[in-house]
């Protein structure tokens, strides 16, 4: 196979505690491409994402990340994926720009890009408050902030547009169109409709 | 040489959160003063019997410090999503734990060690036997953190911990602190201490070889 | 073996399994306990220092056997668990504690019931009593650890993590306390074994020790088949939940 995706599904499947999430999933992600899941609650569309990123084995089928078995969760030699999970992974007892810092130094993120994804989600003035200060989308946003400047590829998020006002929706599709602009690759769960340029929708029920 | 850099950072990151009051490192170490303040309290200030308690009393002490704050130490970030960010970064889960116990040691272990001359002066042990509890807490104290992590992740993965992360893990903590409080009342009694220091040394290396292996199963296993 | 495995690892292909051999376990289980508990009262020689109370090793010393290999057990399908992740050897893991639990447990009481009499106190602090006093605390922690886990699977799983990990330290645990022990060494303690021990004797400890094999065998069948049973009820349940 000389045309490698990205990300390749073949028969995808999972089962938990006896239950089957999603069956016979067929999809495939290539640059410059984006995929938004959609579906109700509990239609498995986090567990999608968690099974793409590797945090849940699949049952059956495939799953060739570059052509390869790779599990994202397991493959340590650089970032895959910039996550946007559930979760925000920020710690309230450090600054704003302490918890961004971190990520910074282990990604070795280019200075120029950093103060980029600063400017455009105008978080320079946040900087020296403590985390724990940020409101609930105000957090999202620095959530959004720190996926903006990962340098992986494949941009994996599940419900970006949670907490966020018009005017921060339009700053994240904004950054989504440079990102696919820009080659990369998004893969995202929600419930709204995103105008994104080259985007393949799926639906789970 | 990366990978080493990345350690220093991961723990550089957890001992700055300790400083910052993030995690409840200071309380255990208070904990670990009052344990020792009690055993005086409850069995009375008689030297004599001080004296042969007190190797035992601090051991005590240390080992139920350090069970204390392993219950914490992946559950914060476990919860808030540091370790799936960290995970998909390119840091390894294995390096992962070994940076969370080491941060977990400098913060926990080496302040027990770091005390334990000045509390044997309280509780009564001669101060010439200062080196070797000082000694046995030196060589102990790590390998209770890492014996403790696995527990500690499955914890993680259960959700809720506590007492019954001290129920699985204090049984596994024996050999460790039955080493080394032997240590001291052997070398008090005259036996000489040494073999036991040299059993004491010989747990480390072994769960250092296990417990980063076991204990990012666990993770992995609360993530599934 | 790998083989034997992969056939029994569906689940009702192991049903199946379970159903037709249980019967032929209990009847070997029942047929050397009453034989070994015949030769044991009946057909072996009294101890010439302890006399009658020699008995009670007929069902001791099997029993504290059994405690050991129960958890070995454990510890070889946990491996298989967590290197070929197999979901049968999780649950059999899993499934084996409680009997490990209950062997331990008897040989804790019958070795206190044995010690009264011989020691003179229900109670001492012997290396092999305190060792697997030990084994019965970590079986227990193993058991309410396990439980804990909402989800079976996983729980079943972080059994597999624990036993590893136990098994692990079981050696160290026991080489600590056979030190510790000789350092505050009791002032008359019999030693339990001599270095040799009677053929009339020996009879009825084998026996007794396959009859407890087979026990285990038996009531580990009957523990998966639970666990199993439990799992294709909740299968159901969601089946009508979805259905509705």
């Amino acid at each position: 196979m000389m045309n490698k995706h990205i990300i390749y599904a073949e028969d995808l499947t999972l089962e938990r505690s006896g239950r089957n999430i999603f069956s016979a999933l067929n999809f495939s992600l290539d640059s410059s491409e984006s995929i938004i899941i959609t579906g109700k609650n509990g239609s498995g569309k986090t567990s999608l994402l968690r099974c793409i990123a590797g945090f849940y084995p699949i049952t059956s089928g495939k799953l060739l990340w570059y052509g390869e078995q790779i599990l994202p969760a397991y493959y340590s030699e650089k970032p895959l994926i910039s996550w946007l999970g559930y979760f925000d992974a920020i710690k309230g007892s450090l600054t704003v720009k302490e918890n961004l810092n971190f990520f910074r130094e282990i990604w070795s993120v280019d200075k120029k890009i950093f103060m980029e994804s600063l400017e455009i989600f105008s978080f320079d003035k946040f900087l020296d408050y403590p985390a724990s200060w940020l409101s609930a989308g105000e957090k999202r946003r620095l959530s959004l902030l720190r996926l903006s400047f990962c340098p992986a590829k494949v941009w994996i998020m599940d419900e970006p547009s949670i907490y966020l006002d018009k005017e921060n929706r339009n700053i994240l599709i904004k950054i989504i169109k440079k990102h696919v602009n820009a080659g990369g690759a998004i893969i995202c769960a929600t419930h709204e409709k995103f105008d994104i340029p080259n985007v393949k929708e799926y639906s789970l029920s | 040489m990366i990978k080493m850099r990345l350690f220093f950072k991961l723990v550089n990151r957890d001992i700055y959160l300790v400083i910052k009051g993030a995690s409840d490192a200071g309380a255990a170490i208070l904990f670990y003063l009052l344990a020792i303040i009690m055993f005086p309290l409850s069995s009375g200030t008689d030297s004599s019997l001080l004296t042969t308690i007190a190797g035992g009393a601090i051991w005590m002490a240390a080992l139920f410090a350090s069970l204390l704050s392993l219950d914490r130490l992946f559950r914060s970030d476990f919860e808030d999503g540091y370790l799936e960010q960290i995970v998909l970064s390119g840091v390894s889960m294995e390096l992962i734990v070994l940076s969370k116990c080491f941060a977990h040691w400098l913060t926990n272990g080496l302040p027990i060690v770091l005390l334990s001359p000045i509390l044997s002066l309280i509780i009564g042990l001669d101060f010439q036997y200062w080196w070797i509890l000082a000694l046995t807490l030196l060589l102990g104290t790590p390998s209770l953190t890492l014996i403790g992590a696995t527990p500690a992740a499955l914890s993680c993965a259960i959700g809720k911990g506590g007492v019954l992360t001290a129920l699985v893990l204090l049984p596994l903590m024996l050999p460790v602190l039955i080493l080394g409080s032997g240590a001291i009342t052997a070398e008090i009694s005259g036996l000489g201490g040494i073999g036991h220091i040299y059993a004491l040394s010989a747990i480390l290396p072994i769960s250092l070889l296990i417990s980063p292996f076991l204990a990012s199963k666990s993770i992995r296993l609360g993530w599934e | 073996m790998s083989n034997i495995f992969n056939f029994l690892a569906n689940p009702s292909r192991f049903r199946i399994f379970a159903k037709s051999a249980y019967p032929y376990l209990l009847m070997i289980m029942i047929i050397f306990i009453i034989m070994g508990l015949w030769y044991g009262l009946f057909n072996s020689p009294p101890d010439y220092q302890q006399g009658e109370t020699v008995r009670i090793m007929y069902v001791h010393v099997p029993a504290a056997w059994m405690a050991l290999m129960v958890y070995s057990s454990m510890t070889i399908m946990s491996l298989f668990s967590l290197v070929w992740r197999h979901p049968l050897a999780d649950t059999l893991s899993k499934s084996s504690a409680p009997i490990g639990a209950v062997f331990t447990l008897i040989a804790l009481v019958t070795g206190s019931i044995w010690g009264k009499p011989t020691w003179g106190t229900w109670w001492v602090w012997d290396a092999r009593l305190t060792s697997v006093f030990i084994l019965f605390l970590i079986y227990m922690g193993h058991i309410a650890l396990v439980r804990a886990f909402e989800d079976e699977f996983k729980g079943a799983r972080a059994a597999a993590i624990l036993t590893l990990f136990g098994a692990f330290n079981l050696p160290i645990i026991k080489f600590s306390v056979d030190w510790w022990n000789t350092l505050h060494q009791p002032a008359s303690v019999i030693k339990l074994d001599g270095p040799s021990i009677h053929v009339d004797m020996m009879i009825p400890l084998i026996l007794m020790a396959v009859g407890f094999l087979f026990f285990y065998f038996a009531f580990l069948l009957i523990n998966v088949q639970t666990e199993l049973n439990q799992r294709k009820l909740k299968k159901l349940f969601i089946k009508n939940l979805n259905l509705n």
